[in-house]
């Protein structure tokens, strides 16, 4: 084991969904309801702007990768509506790519800002953190 | 520092961030609302945003933005007499009505735009939200320099507003003053787009190509030519002439000259309201507004109305109206059983005269001139992301998979659940997805517990 990382027990689920996810209304529990669920990160095709905005200041990551999208709708179909599957994927966030099935995808970078907002967990701890600094 | 206050009266929100500065060309400005894409027209990004960023940004300073991707919309040519810049945008948002802009910002560009007055370029970039977009810019040019020092002789004439900020400018605009002018002129000099900038779309439009349109009812995504229209003799019980879009001096005067001594039809409401209170008192001065009057017109205050659904003058049961809005969604302006048109200022002067949705225009060829392309990035190598300490620099995790394009909010959380006050966190994670998929809530989440490294 290499000591200078921290092994966790966790369970950690990216939820991968397809092209313009989250459009329609701008409620906030569209996206606070998938934290609760246990879901950190959601990976899609492409992101209602408005979605994107209020899952980060939410503190959940939005991220898009349309080649991952499109490769799992190649490997699973859509016959089933959720897929479980068997796979595990690795973000190299300082890179902006995903493994996964012994491919390496592209992801949208996940800039300063929005590792500002994950870390702090959204955007009213990240606003008192300002006002007490 | 205090905040600057306007009162009920002196005008539309964004029309006083264009009159007193705020929108400055060169910058980035929000506003919480969706017609916020209006600074564009003075070559300022304007973007909206929700309240609770408003209030984090009132309290920090600061905000986050993702620069969304940009479409450039070259204009050629320039407009026929008696064709606006609100015909433009009910031509771009009519003919390209597949979602083309959809979340992205507009670079305005190319010969016509010279050829297109401040007014008409911040009535097109109003608009561009109902397009879809999230903001549309106007380059800084030699038009823009020009109003904004007629502003400024304006401003100095006039005096100060006496709002907190005005502390800023050491007895001069705080904003809008000579010094602020000649700088921005002299920075502007070093401003075009780089030779290699990357479009995700490109779209030309000819403007001697466009006719005056209207627009629905009830959708944007549908348009019609008027003097098409004209033929079915379309009889309308409302007509407006109001908003943020469609209500400054150079609309006023379209609309004023048409009705000059003629009266509004029987049976039909025409109300107007200037986009503020200077914008008023010039139209008075003008003679434009008198005009109106004498027609018959109905005069609001210069503020917010109908075309949001408030105030006196909305559209009942099975009534049509026609107005020089920015929105014509179903039930905004009154009821829903109502049908609302949009289309320039000297279309519903004209409708409000003869009663019926009517315009003089010697049609001509009525065919758009207008392309798209798109484009696909050419990678520009690896770049690296700094990583702030606490955020994992690398992160592994479970796939789970939801095929559906187009999921919207409502199947990622009923709509039904979203007023509940009293639901709890555990309460959402029991309904997530539940329009979707009624599974998903069950199964995810068992059985995923697996080690990874953080």
């Amino acid at each position: 084991m290499i000591p200078t990382l921290r092994r966790k027990l966790m369970k950690v689920i990216y939820l991968v969904g397809g092209y313009n996810f989250g459009s329609g209304s701008s409620r906030e529990q569209a996206a606070t309801a998938l934290k609760h669920r246990g879901i950190q990160c959601v990976i899609v095709g492409s992101a209602s702007q408005t979605y994107k905005r209020n899952a980060l200041n939410n503190g959940i990551l939005v991220i898009e990768s349309p080649g991952l999208s499109d490769h799992l709708k190649e490997k699973y179909g859509t016959e089933k509506l959720t897929v479980y599957t068997e796979l595990t994927a690795e973000i190299n966030f300082k890179k902006s790519e995903l493994k996964t099935d012994g491919k390496v995808f592209e992801i949208s970078p996940v800039g300063i800002a929005a590792q500002e907002l994950i870390v702090v967990g959204g955007l009213e701890n990240w606003v008192k953190q300002n006002l007490s600094n | 520092m205090g905040c600057d206050f306007y009162p009920a009266g002196r005008g539309i929100g964004h029309q006083i961030m264009i009159e007193e500065g705020y929108a400055f060309p060169g910058t980035l400005c929000v506003a919480s609302d969706s017609h916020s894409n209006m600074y564009g027209g003075i070559g300022c990004l304007g973007t909206p945003i929700v309240r609770t960023d408003a209030a984090a940004i009132w309290a920090t300073g600061r905000t986050w933005w993702q620069i969304p991707p940009v479409v450039k919309v070259e204009l050629k040519g320039e407009l026929s007499p008696g064709v606006t810049g609100k015909d433009v945008i009910i031509a771009l948002s009519g003919y390209f009505n597949q979602d083309e802009v959809l979340n992205t910002i507009i670079e305005f560009t190319g010969s016509g735009v010279k050829n297109l007055s401040i007014e008409q370029r911040l009535t097109i970039a109003n608009m561009t939200t109902e397009w879809g977009a999230l903001g549309g810019v106007f380059p800084i040019d030699k038009s823009a320099i020009y109003w904004l020092r007629k502003r400024v002789g304006f401003i100095s004439r006039r005096g100060l507003e006496g709002v907190p900020s005005d502390s800023d400018g050491n007895g001069k605009h705080p904003r809008l003053n000579k010094e602020s002018i000649d700088a921005l002129e002299k920075n502007i000099k070093a401003l075009k787009a780089d030779p290699d900038a990357y479009y995700s779309k490109e779209i030309t439009l000819s403007l001697f190509s466009i006719r005056p349109y209207v627009s629905g009812p009830n959708s944007v995504k549908v348009m019609k030519s008027v003097t098409e229209l004209k033929e079915e003799k379309l009889k309308i019980n409302k007509a407006y002439l109001v908003s943020c879009v469609n209500s400054r001096l150079e609309d006023i005067e379209q609309a004023a000259k048409l009705v000059e001594g003629k009266k509004v039809a029987k049976g039909v409401e025409f109300y107007i309201a200037a986009a503020s209170s200077e914008v008023q008192k010039q139209a008075e001065h003008k003679g434009y507004w008198q005009n109106l009057l004498e027609a018959g017109a109905k005069p609001l205050p210069p503020g917010c109305g109908p075309c949001i659904g408030l105030g006196a003058g909305l559209l009942e049961d099975g009534e049509v109206g026609i107005s020089a809005t920015n929105r014509n969604f179903k039930g905004r302006m009154g009821s829903p059983n109502a049908k609302a048109y949009l289309a320039s200022p000297g279309v519903v002067a004209q409708s409000a005269i003869s009663g019926y949705i009517d315009y003089g225009f010697a049609n001509g060829e009525d065919t758009i001139r207008a392309e798209i392309r798109s484009n696909t990035k050419i990678k520009s190598g690896k770049s690296s992301v700094n990583i702030l300490d606490g955020f994992p620099k690398t992160m592994t995790g479970r796939l789970v998979y939801c095929h559906q394009n187009n999921l919207n909010t409502d199947g990622i959380y009923p709509g039904k659940y979203t007023y509940q006050d009293d639901f709890k966190p555990e309460d959402q994670a029991k309904v997530v997805m539940e329009n979707y998929d009624p599974d998903f809530a069950k199964k995810v989440n068992e059985g995923d517990i697996f080690s990874g490294w953080l």
